[in-house]
Parts: C-alpha cells; sequence; structure tokens
C-alpha cells in the first residue's frame, strides 16, 4: 500500500469483488449471501471485494479464497493470448491491471502474472501509436477499449 | 446487496469523476460513511463486551473473530475513502489559491467548498502571502495568477456600474453592459474587484 494509500485509483481497484468461503459459521453477517439468516453460515460462498479478502487470506485456517474473477478465467486467458488488442478491458474490468497486480501478488499466480505482462506490452504498442498520430476510426474504437492504466498513458 | 464499505465506495467515485474541479462539498455521503464507520466500531465492542463476558477468547469463538476482523477492516477502508476524498478536494483548494482572478476563484470556492475548506482556503492564502512577500516585494503574489499575460490590451466586459476612470489614453465610461478594449494595467484591481469581466 505505502504511497497508494490516498490514491483514488487505488481505492476503486481494491473494490473489485472475489468469491470467497469462510470456514466457520460469522455473526451478523448472514445478508451478504441474501439469506435472511443473521449469521453466515460456514462453507458459504460469498463475493467479497479485495479490501477485505486482503487481510482475511491471511488466516487460512479461517477463511479461503474459492476462484477468480470471470474476468482473469480461462476464456478471457485464452482470448488475450490469441489476440491482446481485441479484448475491451473497460467493459470486463477497468481496473485490469490494477486489480491484477494485487491479486497476484496475494495469490501467487505465475500464469497470470506473465500474461498481463504479454498483454500490456502488446497493446503499449498501438497505445504509442495512438499517442503519437491518432484519430482514426479504428483508434478511437480502441481508446474505448483501454484500462485505466493505458489510458493514463493514451492520454498523458 | 448493499455492503460495509459501499457509500465509502460512491465517495471515491465522486472523487474520480471530478478530478480536476472542486465540485460542491457532498455533506450528506461523508455523514453517512462517518456514521458507518462509528456504528462499525459500535458493533465490534458489543461484539468484544460478550466476549469478554463469557470469558472467551477469539480462538475459542472464531466466528466472532472474523466478525470483529470484518468490521475493522470496513471501518479502515471507509476512513481510507473519507481522507483520499478529502486530500483530493483540499489540493485543488490550494490549487485554487495559486490561480488567476481571485473574484471569480473566491466565488466558485464559496459555493463548493465546505465551512473548514473555506477556513483553509484563507488561513493559506494569508500564509503564501506572509511567507513570500517580502521575497517579491515587486510582485502581486496572488493577483493575476501564476500565467504570464498574453498581451498588453485586453477586452474587458463591465459587470457592475463604477462610474469614469481616467486612464493614461483618457476618460473611460464605465456602464453596466458595455464593452472595452483597454491596458490590462489600467482595469486589473477592477477585474479583481469584481465590477469587469476579462473576455477573451
Amino acid at each position: 500500500m505505502g504511497d497508494d494509500y490516498y490514491n483514488i485509483d487505488a481505492i476503486l481497484a481494491d473494490q473489485q469483488k472475489l468469491p470467497c468461503i469462510f470456514k466457520c459459521d460469522v455473526k451478523g453477517l448472514g445478508y451478504l449471501d441474501g439469506n435472511n439468516d443473521v449469521d453466515l453460515r460456514r462453507d458459504t460462498k460469498v463475493e467479497l471485494p479485495f479490501w477485505l479478502v486482503e487481510t482475511l487470506a491471511k488466516a487460512p485456517d479461517l477463511f479461503e479464497v474459492a476462484g477468480l474473477p470471470k474476468y482473469y478465467g480461462t476464456r478471457v486467458r485464452s482470448a488475450l493470448n490469441a489476440s491482446p488488442t481485441s479484448i475491451d478491458f473497460r467493459s470486463l474490468c477497468p481496473y485490469y491491471y490494477m486489480f491484477g497486480v494485487r491479486l497476484v501478488t496475494l495469490l501467487k499466480d505465475d500464469p497470470l502474472t506473465e500474461m498481463l505482462g504479454k498483454a500490456f506490452k502488446a497493446r503499449l504498442q498501438l497505445i504509442m501509436d495512438y499517442a503519437q498520430n491518432g484519430s482514426s476510426q479504428e483508434q478511437t474504437e480502441f481508446l474505448q477499449m483501454l484500462d485505466e492504466t493505458e489510458r493514463e498513458h493514451a492520454i498523458h | 446487496m448493499s455492503m460495509y464499505g459501499d457509500e465509502a465506495y460512491k465517495l471515491a467515485k465522486e472523487a474520480k469523476r471530478t478530478t480536476d474541479i472542486l465540485p460542491p462539498y457532498n455533506d450528506e455521503l461523508v455523514r453517512s460513511v462517518s456514521r458507518e464507520i462509528r456504528a462499525l466500531s459500535a458493533e465490534s465492542d458489543a461484539m468484544l463486551t460478550s466476549l469478554r463476558a463469557r470469558g472467551a477468547t477469539y480462538a475459542d469463538d472464531p466466528g466472532a473473530a472474523c466478525a470483529v476482523l470484518v468490521q475493522q477492516l470496513a471501518a479502515k477502508r471507509d476512513k481510507r475513502c473519507l481522507f483520499a476524498y478529502h486530500r483530493q478536494r483540499l489540493e485543488r483548494v490550494k490549487e485554487l489559491v495559486w490561480e488567476a482572478g481571485p473574484a471569480g476563484v473566491q466565488r466558485e470556492v464559496k459555493r463548493c467548498a465546505s465551512a473548514t475548506e473555506l477556513e483553509f482556503f484563507d488561513c493559506y492564502k494569508e500564509k503564501v502571502v506572509g511567507a513570500y512577500k517580502h521575497l517579491f516585494t515587486e510582485v502581486d503574489l496572488l493577483g493575476g495568477g501564476l500565467d504570464p499575460p498574453k498581451d498588453l490590451f485586453i477586452e474587458v466586459r463591465v459587470v457592475k456600474d463604477c462610474g469614469e476612470i481616467q486612464t493614461e489614453y483618457g476618460v473611460l465610461n464605465l456602464s453596466k453592459g458595455s464593452q472595452f478594449f483597454v491596458r490590462r494595467t489600467d482595469v486589473e484591481t477592477l477585474i479583481k474587484q469584481g465590477f469587469l469581466r476579462h473576455v477573451s
């Protein structure tokens, strides 16, 4: 965290949700799975924002991350490997990289790390092209598909 | 499904939307986030008290431990959003102090800032003037902004009647609604006081 504490983008990126499981009944969190129970039963899958997950995951006997959001799933991964420049990050997750980096630090997902890096490099070429001489129809469309980090590069 | 931290998230999103302007202070949302923090703290306190009353520790009741942890994290998150929101606004207020035309700026600040921000605005201005005045005696520090003027002559429109003024080039009759092409230095104070407006 450190320098990012006051960073609005970092705050927004940490709001992305992950499927998780508590390994015990948690008092007063019943509303999370839409049940009328007061308590959250053990082993119920709930979606929690990353700012909760990050700390809770340090207690593996009480809490477990049960998968990744869809936009880091196999389908998007293979699409991203096939053609990184035609993926619309804006509609998938506007903080694709920022949140991705946070995720891989927590979960140690090396393939994901590598994929993010590759995708960023591949897309960066188009972004630089746009920044230097861009206003064609195609480029404007591409600009709509950038995530927040990429936009910073494209616009400034 | 509403969740702890959702209100704070709204505040952060608002800050993101309004990076380069000073939007009206969102008192309502700030209050509701503060309320949430207080409620969270009360809940954890209650849970701790009941735990202690039973003579138990967290290890005996992992469910309660999780609940308290979630509440603490949510409160921290709420605070982070509040701080970030206010910090971005303060940075903007500071910029406004340095920007041109105090009359216009002051109007913007007065309309959008909270009472505390207004106080900060005035104090900061005083401090800036106090710190640099003796170094640059000839410069009107916060008068005209930091951008150098582009022309000697500017086009101004009269917003409020202010009678006749004498200039090097003769008499100007400044009646409301009329427009003049005049030397910048002749009218700068009038612009600052809000009688004239610079039209480009």
